[in-house]
């Protein structure tokens, strides 16, 4: 399907707080209360609208084991976004963000647009961790913040799309160098076929080759 | 060598061959000089040639004998007519079959040519043997029959005209098998069982009504009339006797086997017209074997049986005992041979004995009910078959009255086969129920042959050494039976919990690390819940073992200590060995010896194998790793759970348990030989992808489908497709990308 550009996302967090259900959840639209393990990474992909203009998003959710760390470490190269997730009814969680952050802002370019979510707000009689401290780590780093259910679909549309609203606008305020891909972000064929409708086919074989 | 298969032993037969041509003499000496196990090896070979020469001296001690008749060693008569009739018997293997063959047209023709006045001089009409050699002619020795098949000029066979013994039409028969049954048995699964067995007997009934045109309820007039069915039935109405004194137990079984054997005799007489004791022993080989595992398993599991009053087969069969020495496995896997032909016979024999009634057949890990609905219907279309003349005659005169029951069959495959595979895995919803039995039927023919190899092969066999033989048989799939024996053997594991025997249940007793528990505990309900043995209502249930054997690693290995994905293997190896001590000892084997270091925090084993894998496709299959490159992607987003999970989840569980069967016996290269062979096989779909998820997505797809269903010619297709693998080259290629990898991230 043709497209404006291209996002490159990655969903990181302790494994868990449900990561793998975000996905499903934007993607498909379901929620799955037994999910498999998520070993090495796995992919999801959706389209959105922002401004007029076709946004492929392309996701890659990733294992939370501390054994996958430095696995994970070689995905974080060429994100646009990442959406930072921890399990409100679980503290350490919350306790581990700042080892991810850390993680995160090494390997990845310095322009990524991190979310950090706050997971699983359906099961508010288990809560350990306070909305207001979610906020609080949020504004101290940065970073935008949510809180969502997986389970309810509560918020994981906004946040999936708030990250890239907030990646469109760096684009027009000229942060993001668009034509490097490191930086996570490509131009799809909706662009290069406004160019000139005879070369279509070739334009879009073009595009087709330099973008997913 | 010249191609790409087993080289060394390729290489091995040559210079055996040569051997045997020149002799040890051109032979340079370095070859076999430190040769392992020379002196045994000699040794067997003058006794060899011993032998061999005592087989040419029978010749001398012939000539003392009644003239012209040739002796082979077992005193078996044999002449023109005896071979004959042998060879027409379609209860001889096809392999014998070729040999008599031989030795009826060594006997026929080139006897004869040889120059001899060969006369054929009956001398006993009474047996009617025979005699058809002259005496001063040599014997011929096995050698020189087996060399007069290969080298003569005219190599056909004397006989053309084969009888047909009619095929087993394993596809068409096979829809009316349930395949397999779940590892727990509920009551549901049970009256699936007999729904089977009372429509076999219904099917009999029909049969047999048929055949007899009598009515059903006079069953004892035809006991010896139909050759299988009435004995089937007889054997069923006096079932509720034989049980109710206290089941088949010790001293009943022997006896009924030995009826069996009679009636073997008796069958092979009349098929013969002329009966031949020997003939009919010979042929019945089988049988003392039978005996002996028919009489050591009787006492090895009774079992009382609460019969119902009724005295009909059908209601016999329904109180049957269904799980009737349901663990003794050796019976029925003896009983089947690799000639569906036999088979048939066979069971149709076991049948009328009753012994092997409401048996469970456990084969090659798949197991179904003994009341096999192909083997029965088959005996009954045989013996249907056997009256039909007479059923003719007779049709015109009585108008039958419809079989008493009625056949009812599950009409799909959706119906017939279970909703959970035999480890416990539920079938998912869009599962291809058609195509599964197809690819059964004839995996399971397969599996018989390897059931069967094993089970002679363990034997009274202590422990398993490595051998060449060995290799092949684990290559060509381990029997379900056996896979754990087999495994903890080939892997060293057993060595190591016999030497170290409380060192497991002391890592489970001593202070535990919170941390580990948790990480341990919250994988648990995520690791197989389409199984329904790790379900938490599951009896037993897998959970609290899983728990167990992961925590006791985690201490065992504190450099490791959890990994997510060793939560998926020791959930195979507990399905596997059904015990936790030995799925911790097999884990400990994979871990720490069989693979690299996969799962320690650093992970460098399994970056580095990833690269690995890169380089050998780089050579092996320039066109994927083309597209790798130009696309962007790196080994690891697509191949890290092949390896972390040594395919777990990735392949279908057959297909993964054979995989492992060769990686316990011969090591982590497996894992590249699977990949390769995936990738190889796919590298035309591979090479068209022209972005990242559309190679990641190649990458799920090509580990789906028919060619890696159909487990069997999957695990030929990893020796061949990949082509030579030397371990050499592996180690070479760990060093190489292991150093860059750490050069790369210092």
């Amino acid at each position: 399907m043709a497209y404006a550009y291209l996002f490159k996302y990655i969903i990181i967090g302790d494994t868990g707080v449900g990561k793998s259900c975000l996905l499903l959840q934007f993607t498909d639209k379901r929620f799955q209360p037994v999910h498999d393990l998520t070993i090495g990474v796995e992919f999801g992909a959706r389209m959105i609208t922002i401004d007029g203009k076709q946004i492929k998003l392309q996701i890659w959710d990733t294992a939370g084991q501390e054994s996958f760390r430095s696995i994970t470490r070689s995905y974080y190269r060429g994100a646009a976004g990442a959406l930072l997730v921890y399990d409100i009814t679980r503290r350490d969680t919350f306790n581990h963000l700042t080892t991810w952050l850390e993680d995160a802002r090494q390997h990845s370019n310095s322009n990524m647009v991190i979310m950090l979510i706050g997971n699983k707000s359906d099961l508010e009689s288990r809560r350990e961790v306070k909305k207001e401290e979610g906020e609080a780590f949020a504004r101290e780093h940065g970073l935008i913040f949510m809180e969502t259910s997986a389970k309810t679909a509560s918020n994981v549309e906004e946040a999936f799309i708030n990250t890239a609203k907030e990646i469109y606008e760096k684009i027009q305020e000229g942060v993001f160098d668009i034509n490097n891909e490191a930086n996570g972000i490509k131009i799809g064929p909706q662009h290069a076929a406004t160019n000139s409708t005879l070369a279509g086919g070739q334009g879009g074989q073009q595009a087709g080759g330099g973008c997913c | 060598m010249f191609h790409g298969g087993e080289s060394s032993a390729t290489g091995l037969i040559a210079g055996c061959l040569y051997g045997l041509l020149y002799g040890l003499k051109h032979v340079p000496s370095g070859l076999y000089q430190n040769l392992e196990k020379k002196e045994k090896l000699e040794a067997l070979g003058v006794k060899l040639y011993h032998t061999a020469s005592a087989e040419k001296n029978l010749e001398k001690a012939e000539q003392e004998r009644p003239q012209g008749v040739i002796s082979l060693e077992n005193n078996i008569a044999v002449n023109g007519r005896t071979l004959k009739q042998l060879i027409l018997e379609h209860l001889t293997g096809p392999v014998v079959r070729e040999i008599l063959d031989t030795l009826l047209q060594y006997i026929t023709q080139e006897l004869p040519r040889l120059g001899t006045d060969t006369q054929k001089r009956p001398v006993n009409k009474d047996t009617m043997n025979k005699n058809i050699k002259k005496p001063g002619v040599r014997q011929p020795t096995s050698f020189q029959l087996l060399q007069s098949k290969y080298m003569l000029s005219n190599p056909k066979p004397a006989l053309t005209h084969r009888r047909e013994v009619g095929t087993l039409k394993l596809k068409q028969v096979y829809k009316l098998m349930k395949m397999d049954k779940p590892i727990n048995e509920t009551g549901q699964e049970r009256k699936g069982a007999r729904l089977k067995v009372r429509d076999m007997i219904a099917r009999f009934a029909a049969v047999e009504q048929k055949k007899t045109k009598f009515e059903t309820r006079d069953l004892a007039r035809h006991v010896n009339q139909g050759p299988v069915l009435s004995n089937v039935i007889k054997r069923l109405k006096d079932l509720p006797n034989l049980q109710k004194r206290n089941g088949l137990n010790e001293h009943k079984m022997p006896e009924c086997a030995i009826k069996y054997n009679t009636l073997g005799i008796k069958k092979a007489a009349k098929q013969k017209e002329a009966p031949k004791q020997k003939k009919a022993q010979g042929l019945f080989i089988l049988d003392k074997q039978e005996k002996q595992v028919i009489s050591k398993s009787a006492s090895l599991k009774k079992h009382s049986i609460s019969l119902g009053e009724q005295p009909s087969p059908l209601a016999v069969v329904k109180c049957s005992p269904y799980n009737l020495l349901e663990t003794e496995q050796d019976l029925v896997c003896l009983s089947l041979t690799q000639r569906y032909g036999k088979v048939q016979r066979i069971f149709s024999d076991l049948c009328c004995t009753g012994l092997v009634h409401g048996r469970r057949l456990i084969l090659g890990g798949l197991s179904w009910d003994c009341f096999m609905p192909w083997t029965l219907e088959s005996c009954a279309e045989e013996a249907a078959g056997e009256t039909r003349t007479m059923e003719k005659a007779r049709s015109s005169q009585q108008q039958q009255q419809q079989p008493q029951h009625r056949i009812n069959v599950p009409s799909n495959a959706r119906e017939r086969i279970s909703r959970v595979d035999p480890y416990g895995f539920e079938r998912p919803n869009d599962f291809d129920y058609e195509s599964y039995e197809e690819l059964m039927s004839e995996y399971l023919a397969i599996l018989t042959k390897r059931t069967i190899k094993w089970s002679k092969f363990l034997k009274g066999r202590s422990h398993i050494e490595k051998s060449l033989k060995v290799k092949r048989y684990v290559r060509k799939g381990i029997p379900n039976e056996h896979r754990a024996l087999v495994w903890m053997a080939a892997s060293g594991a057993q060595e190591q919990m016999e030497r170290n025997s409380h060192y497991y249940s002391s890592l489970l007793q001593g202070q535990h690390d919170p941390k580990l528990e948790d990480a341990i505990r919250t994988d648990l309900h995520r690791t197989f819940p389409d199984n329904v043995q790790f379900r938490k209502t599951a009896e037993p249930c897998l959970q609290k073992p899983l728990y167990n054997v992961l925590l006791a690693y985690g201490h065992h290995n504190k450099a490791v200590g959890y990994c997510q994905g060793m939560n998926f293997i020791a959930g195979y190896l507990l399905i596997i060995t059904k015990d936790e001590e030995k799925s911790f000892w097999l884990m400990e084997a994979l871990l720490s010896r069989i693979l690299p270091d996969y799962y320690t925090p650093a992970m460098l084993g399994l970056k580095t194998d990833q690269e690995v894998l890169g380089e050998l496709v780089k050579v092996k299959v320039p066109a994927v790793w083309q597209a790798m490159v130009e696309n962007n992607v790196m080994w690891t987003l697509v191949v890290s759970r092949w390896f972390i999970c040594l395919f777990i989840d990735i392949l279908p569980v057959e297909t993964v348990l054979r995989i492992w069967d060769c990686l316990f016996y011969e090591g982590s290269k497996i894992l590249f030989r699977v990949a390769l062979t995936l990738i190889r096989h796919n590298q035309a779909l591979i090479s068209q992808a022209r972005n990242l998820p559309d190679i990641c997505d190649c990458f799920k797809q090509i580990t789906r489908g028919q060619f890696v269903e159909d487990c069997h010619p999957f695990m030929q297709n990893i020796f061949k497709e990949p082509g030579s693998l030397p371990m050499a080259t592996i180690t070479k290629l760990r060093a190489v990308c292991r150093a860059r990898i750490i050069a790369e991230e210092s």
